[in-house]
């Protein structure tokens, strides 16, 4: 089936379909609750009843608002939700609240909920284990003592997160049995709970008080009434302070309130010890720190409150580049999360009828909690719903039900494709994350690994460390001519990074013509060469070498190994070599010696002596061997080999051909290419592959070679050169001003050299250059129908393309540079496309696409300039749109 | 190109957002629209179809709360949902993208259509459409599915109309590439 076939069946696929009579009937209740008739229904709950029938100003008019969008973390903090993680409750920030007026309702009118938060029960399959709890006990929030889970709840279910309804109940469960040891009543709207192995603290939300539950008895043994240092408004409750969250550490229970304070119980006395005024702020919620409490302050920015002097210094918006919503500390870090927030052009953040606009995204930022300096972020199309433990993981859980985990590897996510994750708070009970199933009589262990396992997220990598490699630093660089040195082009040439000289030695004459004599070394730091003192080794193209540390020992098909030493410019023989005629890709330095996988041996340099190892798998030609990760050397396609072991194990399959396949150690992973631009990730721990995309660069009969450049993976081909851009998960092709197919790479680890026509450097800043079409590559599709039928060469490309209804373009490609365009031409039309790329009209070597490699991809536009403009005439405008838009570049 | 049944349009002629009755044959008529919308553009997966209907219904009691006079609410509804599926679409993009594990996707059977009357073909189809990374298939879908013009496409992808074209070309490729992988692994 063609693709125009396949386009017709998709115009076809737009036909109603009939839902299942439960969800039809499901989601017409939830409409209906919310209908347009009903009024009652769809009012935004922004007040609460006082004790006394008054209103009370949840919000105080000077609050900063925020505009809310659809759907993130807003619609998960719906109504009166509770703040997952700490168990604090808060009340929702209605649209009608924007403005800063204050709405009243009846006393008796209950806070609703707004329907698209209204939860249903969560799916099992987010849980690796259930807490059933006796029938007719709803759970509103938990906690945990260190051995119990303290579960407070109602006897009806209570959907918005409200303070249980009907009989209040304090449980003390056993997670592993579910026997319960403790049931408490309560009363006074109970709202929060907050544990250790001291006691179990509660909130009440309608009286501002805190009780401290015994945690054998049950009883209540005090009871703080907390009540706020200012007013609000007039009314009776102008002082009441309404809880949003609880937490104990550095001797205190520290309970919020989103009317703007933070008060402190001195835990040996039960007496308050001090109220800290804050600002007004939702969500309040708050985390211990190892010298103090943190405050997610929404569009306030994230607050700290020293423990021992109470003095308060904030991260402000600016420096977290997003609201603060969720906030937990772990490792010495403080992570927080919340919405971004739209900016204006001019970089000051968006503010519309007094509030902030919420962004579409939202954005996890790790904080050092000694500088307060924030040292990494990561932006999720969805919002986050909590941050803490789940399973023993540390990370965050968006509301697609995706776990991010954050540190070191391994790395483990779930997603449990649920659609209720923004309606059932999470809860941290001990290093277990536990959703509470507000509308059923249970609660539900997260298990991170999920019926859809899937892998590291590299952005959340990121937040650990930093990379500086990606698509903007790639392109704005370009590459830097070196000083002229003593050698000619010679290509392949051996070519090694001894840690202070780049050095090079032997090959070929480009184009081939027997071998080149001598060699020489490039020093970066004085950007000078020096020639290499004549040696015992007759130079060839098939040179094998390695970099000992020491020496560079360079072999070939002879008896004897040759040994550069560069601090005396000498060169030492090695009689009796015993890996003569192995290829320099099948052999690594292990550190103690010279490993060959080929025949098994691993070879003391500094005698010639060898040893055998495990007997190796049989290996495909040119198949790489990387020295990986200490213990490991991994044979690209064929098998990983633990030294210290001695072992082989076999891999699982890559998705890449063995046969050409080159790979390089990046620190985490062996990065593999193979010589049709496939690529995937080997990691030797876990003796497992993960795909990657195809590197954009077209396929050559050529091997390719993959490099490591500041812990990014680069691979260079005779048709480009590309770099692992992790921000975007993609690969980008670099520019370079020469023909590929005579040039070698080197990489230093933190820089990245070409040997060619001279050697280059990658780093320069380049002038002025606009990053569209600015790559190095653009492609174009010929669309069905269409063939081309000559092209002529550089500076400018003209490309002749013909339809089978007699259309007829030209297209052409101009660039400034006329130097560094690489021209094409077409042979045998229509079926056999030769690309030859040309330096200033001089052709170098030829390379050949198939037929079969031309289904779709027919020619190739090379250029690594930065002013690219790309001409299409044909003999109708409708040819000339079409063929316009067939022309692409993997950066758009 | 949707189905538009009479009681849809008398439901417009006369429409009173206040009216329960109005409302009830609102929602009878555009649950299929918008539920076969989404279903067969998420790869048959029939919770991801009713999570986009819930939510896109309930945007719309949201607007109509606001807005008591929208003229043609069966389009309008449906733009709803375009746009929910475009915000669904970029979320999986952005899990992919972090994921790097195309081959997971691969492995996916082919999607349970017995809900549905269709074709074997039609589920190969779908099946391959959810195999095409996300923001090409977004493109394909809103081109040759909803049948947008690529300005518009390229609109709703925030993207130029050139770019908007360069992800339906290797969009076209991706979905020819896994159409076929679908037929081999079922043929």
């Amino acid at each position: 089936m063609d693709t125009t076939d396949l386009v017709q069946r998709l115009r076809r696929l737009d036909r109603p379909a009939e839902p299942s009579e439960s969800f039809r009937n499901g989601l017409w209740e939830l409409l209906e609750a919310a209908s347009p008739a009903d009024t009652s229904a769809v009012r935004p709950p922004a007040t609460k009843p006082g004790k006394h029938g008054e209103t009370i100003d949840v919000a105080p008019s000077s609050l900063p608002l925020r505009q809310r969008r659809a759907t993130g973390i807003a619609a998960a903090a719906a109504a009166f939700v509770l703040v997952a993680g700490s168990g604090a409750v808060t009340w929702w920030l209605s649209p009608g609240r924007m403005d800063g007026a204050t709405e009243t309702v009846p006393a008796s009118t209950r806070p609703e909920t707004p329907t698209t938060d209204r939860p249903d029960s969560p799916p099992a399959s987010v849980a690796a284990s259930s807490l059933d709890l006796p029938p007719g006990r709803f759970p509103l929030t938990a906690t945990s003592d260190g051995e119990r889970v303290w579960v407070l709840t109602g006897t009806e279910p209570q959907e918005s997160g409200a303070p249980p309804l009907g009989e209040a109940i304090l449980l003390a469960v056993d997670p592993r049995t579910g026997d319960i040891s403790v049931e408490a009543p309560l009363e006074d709207s109970p709202s929060i709970v907050a544990g250790d192995p001291t006691g179990v603290w509660v909130a009440h939300w309608e009286t501002g008080a805190v009780t401290r539950v015994d945690p054998v008895t049950g009883n209540t043994v005090a009871s703080i009434a907390l009540e706020l240092p200012f007013d609000i408004g007039s009314g009776p409750d102008r002082r009441l302070f309404i809880p949003n969250d609880v937490v104990i550490g550095h001797g205190s229970v520290w309970v919020s309130t989103a009317r703007g304070a933070v008060a402190r119980i001195d835990i040996a006395t039960n007496e308050v010890s001090s109220i800290i005024e804050r600002t007004p702020a939702l969500p309040a919620q708050l985390a211990i720190g190892s010298t103090g409490v943190w405050v997610a302050e929404d569009v306030h920015g994230l607050t700290h409150i020293d423990a021992a002097t109470e003095t308060v210094s904030t991260v402000p918006l600016a420096e977290l580049d997003h609201a603060a919503q969720r906030v937990a500390v772990h490792d010495g870090d403080v992570y927080v999360a919340g919405d971004r927030l739209g900016r204006n052009p001019d970089g000051s953040f968006r503010l519309e009828a007094g509030g902030y606009v919420v962004g579409d995204e939202t954005a996890i930022s790790r904080i050092e909690a000694d500088t307060r300096r924030v040292v990494g972020s990561t932006v999720f199309d969805e919002p986050i719903v909590f941050v803490g433990w789940v399973n023993a993981f540390f990370g965050a859980v968006d509301g697609s039900g995706t776990f991010w985990h954050i540190g070191a590897l391994p790395e483990l996510i779930g997603n449990t494709s649920s659609t209720n994750w923004r309606n059932h708070p999470i809860v941290q009970v001990g290093r277990e994350a536990w959703m509470v199933d507000t509308a059923g009589t249970r609660l539900l262990r997260v298990d991170e690994t999920g019926p859809r396992p899937i892998a590291l997220p590299i952005e959340i990598a990121e937040l650990s460390e930093p990379r500086p490699v990606d698509a903007e630093w790639a392109l704005s660089r370009d590459w830097e001519p070196l000083a002229a040195g003593p050698l000619g082009p010679r290509w392949p040439a051996v070519i090694a990074w001894t840690g202070q000289e780049i050095v090079l030695w032997g090959g070929e004459p480009v184009g081939g013509g027997g071998a080149m004599r001598g060699g020489a070394a490039y020093r970066p730091a004085t950007n000078s060469w020096r020639e290499l003192s004549g040696g015992p080794l007759t130079s060839t193209a098939e040179a094998a070498w390695v970099w000992t540390d020491d020496e560079l020992v360079i072999w070939n098909d002879g008896p004897i190994a040759a040994a550069w030493q560069p601090d005396t410019n000498t060169w030492r023989t090695i009689d009796d070599w015993p890996l003569r005629g192995s290829p320099y890709r099948r052999a690594a330095w292990t550190g103690e010696g010279i490993l060959d996988a080929d025949r098994g041996l691993i070879v003391d340099p500094r005698t010639g002596d060898s040893r055998p190892i495990a007997e190796p798998p049989s290996l495909h030609q040119r198949a790489t061997v990387v020295w990986a990760d200490g213990d490991h050397v991994v044979v690209t396609g064929d098998g990983s080999y633990n030294l210290q072991a001695d072992t082989w194990t076999d891999m699982p399959p890559s998705g890449l051909t063995p046969l050409a396949t080159s790979g390089t150690w990046t620190g985490i992973e062996v990065v593999a290419v193979d010589y049709e631009m496939r690529s995937a990730g080997y990691d030797p721990s876990t003796n497992s592959w993960t795909r990657y995309p195809d590197v954009p660069l077209r396929f050559s009969e050529c091997a390719p070679r993959a490099h490591t450049l500041l812990g990014r993976p680069v691979v260079e081909h005779c048709s480009g050169i590309a770099v692992w851009d992790p921000g975007h998960s993609t690969w980008i092709p670099l520019a370079f001003p020469q023909p590929l197919v005579s040039t070698q790479l080197i990489s230093t680890g933190s820089e990245l050299y070409a040997w060619g026509e001279g050697l280059y450097r990658l780093g320069a800043d380049a002038t002025g250059a606009p990053l569209r079409l600015t790559a190095g590559i653009s492609l174009l599709d010929l669309p069905p129908g269409w063939t081309a039928t000559s092209s002529t060469g550089g500076p400018a490309i003209a490309l002749e393309l013909e339809a089978i209804n007699g259309d007829r373009c030209t297209v052409r490609d101009i660039n400034a540079d006329a130097e560094s365009v690489l021209a094409s031409y077409v042979t045998e039309p229509p079926t056999v496309v030769q690309l030859a790329p040309n330096v200033g009209g001089k052709p170098s070597q030829a390379l050949r696409a198939t037929p079969g490699q031309l289904d779709s991809l027919h020619h190739l536009v090379w250029s690594s300039g930065t002013r690219d403009v790309i001409d299409v005439a044909c003999t109708t405008a409708e040819a000339s749109e079409l063929i316009a838009t067939q022309i692409w570049s993997p950066y758009q | 190109m949707y189905v538009v049944t009479t009681r849809i349009a008398a439901a417009e002629s006369g429409s009173r957002m206040s009216d329960d009755a109005w409302f009830r044959d609102f929602y009878e008529s555009a649950l299929p629209v918008v539920y076969g919308y989404f279903l067969r553009r998420c790869g048959g997966r029939v919770d991801v179809a009713e999570e986009l209907t819930q939510e896109t219904f309930m945007s719309a009691v949201k607007a109509l709360r606001r807005d008591a006079d929208i003229e043609a609410p069966l389009p309008w509804v449906v733009s709803i949902a375009r746009r929910r599926l475009v915000d669904h679409y970029r979320a999986e993009r952005r899990r992919r993208d972090h994921a790097r594990a195309v081959h997971v996707e691969a492995s996916r059977p082919l999607p349970d259509l017995s809900h549905l009357t269709t074709t074997v073909a039609e589920a190969r189809l779908v099946a391959a459409l959810d195999r095409v990374p996300p923001a090409q298939r977004a493109a394909l879908v809103l081109r040759y599915v909803d049948d947008l013009p690529v300005r518009e496409v390229g609109s709703l992808l925030d993207r130029s109309e050139r770019a908007a074209e360069s992800l339906l070309s290797r969009g076209r490729r991706s979905l020819r590439r896994a159409y076929e992988e679908a037929d081999d692994g079922h043929d």
